[in-house]
């Protein structure tokens, strides 16, 4: 992903299309809801939603898919929700929490990371396989029940702002813009690219591609967890199974926001780009009323449109 | 009865406004092997997807035994007797010899309920009619190459074949095994069938071919009866160019140096002890026949398979590699035969893929890429190879072929290695264009990089090596010096071929 | 014919697996060891092994389609509304249900075909438009008024022996599905295209003919699990049956099905749909907390397909020629 303008300016027609759409259905709900406090609750919802979208990027560009990250999430944010309630509520051992839960996500990543590329199970059945192994886990840690119980500065820390951002959307941010200096300035971005069209070719060129899978799947189990944690603080609590309808809507970001599902090719600004019109959508057609049903059909009919307009340009 | 006849008049095809056939005619007769020769590009696999049914021509005809051939769907040109035999041949690799064979009759009847013993005798007639023993439950993805290629004819001839047309048959041949093919062909010649087969190797051509057409920008432009094609002759009407006589490059001498020092080398079952060495600025040749050892001595060599015995040193250190990724560390790079489909990655930018197995060389403190350098190798790299590009951040799909392989040369030449690997490499390009990757050779051979040359193709290592070993199934003879007064061509193609 | 070697093995590692287990439960856990439990095994599972067979054989031709137990409820939802209003009958209540399961598959088939994205990708998007409006027409109301005949649980009696719907459901499709893979033409395109897409359509081959087929004949099967899943419970709760995809899968790549396609037979399927609802069992009856099936249906079904891929894993690099 280059942070510099992109060579091919026809990239970005499909995004301009979706764009007018989603565009206009949000602000239209937006103007019926009242602006100021819409645009909060975008900048309160959207980090989360972005993050889980880093999180099924990378395993997209390297050719793959991960259907585990809202069980990795969910169980990261359960892990440092236990380890509150273990340590208490002093603010200054509240690095141990938040460690565990970040730990369980690398760990949880890196695992079907090894499925992967090291006993070349098919991604499809490694993350679904391990979706079943991390929600059973959680749901035995917490009796399939919310963990609550946390101390009064996780949920603060929900509503803390910056000059009027939410710290949230800051810490969105500025992984949005690693993950983006990650694939467009260093190496290991190239070599992501590379693995995702063509395997063989790459690793003939002397790249350890099964270190390459196992690194985009362990960044994506940590992603997974920071987006975890920042539920955790947004929800003051912690439960397997919160989030879940989010897989389509993340695929959909991805695939809205130019990334290949065949793998190799992703950018980050448009990424972004569909990031923001797909919440604006969202939390729109929320404010509106509507349903989640509604919004699901929406989602799946937005992914095959956009499927569909890719094919016919082709 | 009269001889089978097909005659394809005119035909014309273009894709997305190129025109690639623009009017070819030939006929084909039973009980006569015709060859079809052309440089790349020239038309012959557009030709042969036509006869198979899988494009439509857009103008001309077809006719078998004189009637036209209305809709050119493959299942049209199947029951009029065409059978094409591809390069890849088609086959299923997870069904069975049998089921394979006798897959026509499966599409023909889809909703039909197999008949297995029927199947089986149908499929062992066929694998008779052409001396095959194989196991008829085997999966055809267990088989190896060349027996694979003997079910696809089967699959062909189990059918009621007039014209059964082959696509560079003998590619991944071996010489025996080659020869088992064409004594199938002439048998078939003898049951009235009509064959084509497409060739540009003068020798095949001249040994089995009743008539030779040569197709040169989408036209055949000449056509040859047996007996009165010289090498140069085909060579001259596939490229439009007189034919250049087989010179020995000017070489300049190599150092003294050893790059690569190989000894006692041995895989169990493919080759044992293996002498070798090359020296800085060297080019040394390894030529034999298909099957003798001399792709999975380079793959040893780069690390790609482990070593049973011998030892191999690179400038003298002596390396147990485990990994290509250890050979290329080492200094050894290595342009495998499928330049395409394991040298590039075709969606990624010139840029991209020049600088692939260079970037622990182009990253800063930080590790992130230096744009600049990296900038400043490709366009050097490009430059030096004479890549022709107009923008290296486009996709490198769009290269053509020629520059495409100069690309993956640029690529490893970029790792500064010490010694290159190069596996055929002028397999799949024209005689024209061959000029051109023997210069860049003797100029990589001139920066002081070794350079080791595998090819079945003894002229061009005869031509281009300071010294030439030829590879007889599993064992390296001792160098020769290769030159009029020293070791002429004759002599070395004696050696090889037996 | 005799099943293919890496499908034999298949069969051959799950027929050990549960002989191991079931000897294992027999010995060990109470209740384990019944009539009754097995029959309630079977009933229970059958849903599952109808989804499977189905899947089974768009996997055969190199596809895949998460979206059969939407296409399973829309299909339940809408009998459950044809039999509130009319008695049709066994036959029509089977037309029904096959008819809306065929008529989504082919729409899948169509969809994901002309597509060309990975199928997942495709199907997750149907699964949810699909679920999403029947979640939205049926507003989740649980529908149970149905006429007579749907409620008995024996439908049909051999010999005095009660055979329930899901009996029979499951044995005419395992058969129907036997003979189409193993002796037909058919069975054997579809298996050709899965190995070699390329050349079955160079070949003569349909793709989209195949295709629809194949997501066709899953989207059918789907209708009929849907009405055994209603029949089974009397009652059905618009959407409750989406969820267990991931078994459904499962239970056919540890039958020897292969994601690449070209692979895979019915008795290795119903094998591996077999292993899993064993697990269940087992740990339901040993009285282990509900909250561990999951992690170890999960665990398990990794570490049997571990061996499958480890052993027919294509290296990174392929071989050099």
């Amino acid at each position: 992903m280059s942070l510099s303008l992109p060579d091919t300016p026809s990239r970005y027609r499909p995004l301009g299309l979706a764009a007018t759409v989603l565009l206009a259905g949000g602000l239209i709900a937006a103007a019926l809801a009242g602006g100021g406090g819409f645009l909060s609750s975008v900048a309160y919802q959207l980090p989360e939603f972005g993050l889980l979208v880093l999180a099924m990027a990378l395993p997209l560009i390297a050719g793959g898919i991960n259907l585990a990250i809202l069980a990795i999430a969910n169980l990261s944010a359960v892990v440092a929700a236990l380890t509150f309630g273990a340590v208490g509520d002093s603010p200054w051992l509240a690095p141990l929490p938040l460690f565990a839960g970040l730990a369980t996500g690398c760990l949880t990543g890196a695992l079907i990371g090894l499925l992967i590329a090291y006993l070349r199970i098919a991604p499809i059945i490694a993350s679904l396989g391990a979706l079943l192994v991390y929600t059973g886990v959680g749901i035995l840690a917490t009796n399939g029940a919310a963990v609550t119980g946390l101390p009064a500065f996780v949920p603060a820390f929900a509503g803390q702002t910056v000059a009027g951002i939410p710290l949230i959307a800051l810490i969105f941010l500025a992984a949005a813009i690693l993950v983006g200096v990650l694939l467009g300035r260093t190496p290991y971005g190239r070599y992501l690219s590379a693995v995702g069209y063509n395997e063989t070719a790459t690793a003939y060129s002397g790249i350890d591609t099964a270190r390459i899978h196992l690194v985009a799947y362990t960044l994506s189990g940590l992603l997974g967890a920071v987006a975890g944690l920042v539920m955790l603080a947004r929800f003051n609590s912690a439960r397997m199974g919160y989030a879940d309808s989010y897989l389509l809507t993340t695929l959909l970001a991805a695939v809205l926001g130019g990334i290949d599902p065949n793998g190799g090719r992703g950018r980050l600004l448009p990424l972004l780009a569909a990031i923001v019109l797909l919440q604006v959508t969202a939390s729109g057609l929320n404010l509106a009323g509507a349903n989640q049903h509604f919004s699901a059909v929406a989602w799946g009919g937005l992914l095959l449109a956009k499927l569909a307009y890719d094919r016919l340009r082709s | 009865m009269t001889a089978t006849s097909l005659d394809v008049d005119g035909l014309v095809k273009s894709f997305q406004g190129n025109p690639v056939l623009k009017g070819v005619s030939l006929s084909l007769t039973g009980g006569r092997v015709a060859a079809l020769s052309g440089l790349n590009g020239a038309g012959k696999s557009t030709l042969i997807k036509i006869l198979a049914g899988v494009h439509a021509a857009d103008g001309g005809e077809i006719r078998i035994d004189g009637a036209t051939i209305d809709h050119q769907g493959s299942g049209a040109m199947r029951r009029a007797g065409i059978e094409v035999i591809f390069q890849d041949f088609a086959l299923f690799p997870n069904l069975s010899v049998v089921d394979n064979i006798v897959f026509a009759d499966t599409v023909d009847a889809p909703l039909g309920r197999s008949r297995r013993r029927h199947d089986r005798e149908h499929a062992a007639a066929a694998l008779a009619l052409i001396g095959a023993r194989l196991d008829l439950d085997t999966e055809v993805g267990d088989l190896p190459i060349a027996d694979r290629q003997l079910v696809a004819i089967a699959r062909a001839l189990a059918r009621e074949t007039r014209v059964l047309i082959l696509d560079e048959p003998t590619a991944s041949l071996t010489r025996s095994e080659a020869a088992r093919l064409f004594s199938v062909v002439e048998g078939l010649k003898a049951e009235g069938v009509a064959v084509l087969f497409i060739s540009h190797r003068y020798d095949e051509v001249a040994a089995i071919a009743d008539d030779v057409f040569v197709l040169r920008d989408g036209s055949i432009v000449r056509r040859f009866e047996r007996g009165a094609v010289s090498a140069a002759d085909l060579h001259t009407a596939m490229t439009g160019a007189p034919a250049p006589d087989a010179v020995r490059f000017n070489l300049s001498a190599p150092a003294d140096e050893p790059v690569l020092e190989v000894t006692g080398l041995a895989r169990v079952g493919l080759f044992a002890e293996v002498d070798l060495t090359v020296r800085r600025g060297e080019i040394v040749g390894l030529t034999g026949l298909l099957g003798a050892g001399k792709t999975e001595l380079a793959e040893a060599l780069f690390g790609l398979a482990p070593v049973d015995a011998g030892e191999i040193r690179v400038e003298g250190v002596a390396r147990r590699f485990r990994s290509n990724r250890e050979a290329i560390a080492a200094g050894i790079a290595y342009l495998p035969e499928d330049r395409l489909g394991l040298g590039l990655v075709l969606p990624a930018s010139v840029s991209d893929n020049v600088a692939l197995a260079s970037y622990p060389a182009l990253t800063d403190r930080l590790g992130l890429v230096d744009r600049q350098r990296k900038a400043n190798l490709v366009s050097r790299l490009i430059h030096g190879l004479g890549i022709m590009v107009a923008d290296v951040e486009a996709p490198i799909a769009r290269l053509s072929g020629g520059n495409q392989q100069r690309a993956v040369l640029a690529k490893w030449l970029a790792t500064e290695p010490k010694l290159l690997i190069l596996d055929c490499p002028t397999v799949g390009v024209d005689v024209s264009a061959r000029g051109v990757i023997y210069e860049l050779i003797r100029d990589v051979a001139g920066r002081g990089i070794g350079v080791l040359i595998i090819s079945s193709e003894v002229e061009e290592v005869w031509s281009m090596c300071h010294r030439v070993h030829v590879m007889t199934a599993g064992h390296l003879a001792p160098a020769v010096v290769p030159g009029s007064g020293l070791v002429p061509l004759a002599e070395l193609e004696a050696a090889v071929h037996g | 014919m005799a099943e293919p070697l890496r499908e034999r093995s298949a069969i051959r590692r799950l027929a050990a697996g549960i002989g191991l287990l079931g000897g294992a439960a027999a010995l060990w856990v109470p209740g384990f060891a019944s009539p009754y439990n097995w029959l309630d095994l079977l009933s229970s599972s059958s849903i599952t092994a109808l989804f499977a067979l189905g899947l089974l054989v768009v996997l055969m031709a190199g596809e895949l389609d998460i979206s059969f137990t939407a296409i399973a409820s829309v299909s339940q939802f809408l009998l459950a509304v044809a039999l509130a209003r009319q008695d049709i009958g066994w036959a029509g209540t089977i037309v029904v249900s096959a008819l809306v399961g065929l008529l989504l598959g082919l729409v899948n088939g169509a969809v994901a075909t002309w597509l060309r994205a990975p199928p997942i990708i495709t199907t997750i998007a149907l699964l949810n438009v699909y679920g999403g409006v029947l979640a939205l027409i049926s507003r989740g109301e649980m529908l149970y008024d149905f006429p007579d005949f749907f409620t008995y649980t024996a439908v049909a009696r051999i010999g005095g022996y009660p055979l329930t719907l899901q009996t029979i459901a499951l044995a005419v499709t395992a058969v129907v599905t036997a003979l189409m893979l193993k002796a037909t033409n058919l069975g054997r395109i579809l298996r050709a295209v899965g190995g070699n897409r390329d050349a079955a359509l160079r070949l003569g081959i349909n793709g989209m003919t195949v295709n629809l087929l194949a997501y066709g004949y899953l989207g059918l099967v789907s209708g009929i699990a849907g009405l055994a899943h209603a029949q089974l419970l009397q009652a059905v709760t618009p959407g409750s049956l989406i969820g267990r995809e991931l078994d459904v899968v499962a239970a056919t790549i540890l039958g020897g099905a292969s994601l690449a396609g070209g692979r895979g037979g019915v008795v290795g399927t119903l094998l591996g749909v077999l292993f899993i609802a064993l697990i269940g069992n087992i740990l339901v009856l040993s009285g282990v907390s509900p909250y561990w099936h999951q992690a170890v249906t999960g665990a398990i079904v990794l570490a049997a397909v571990a061996p499958i891929a480890w052993r027919h894993a294509r290296p990174a690099l392929a071989e050099v020629a």
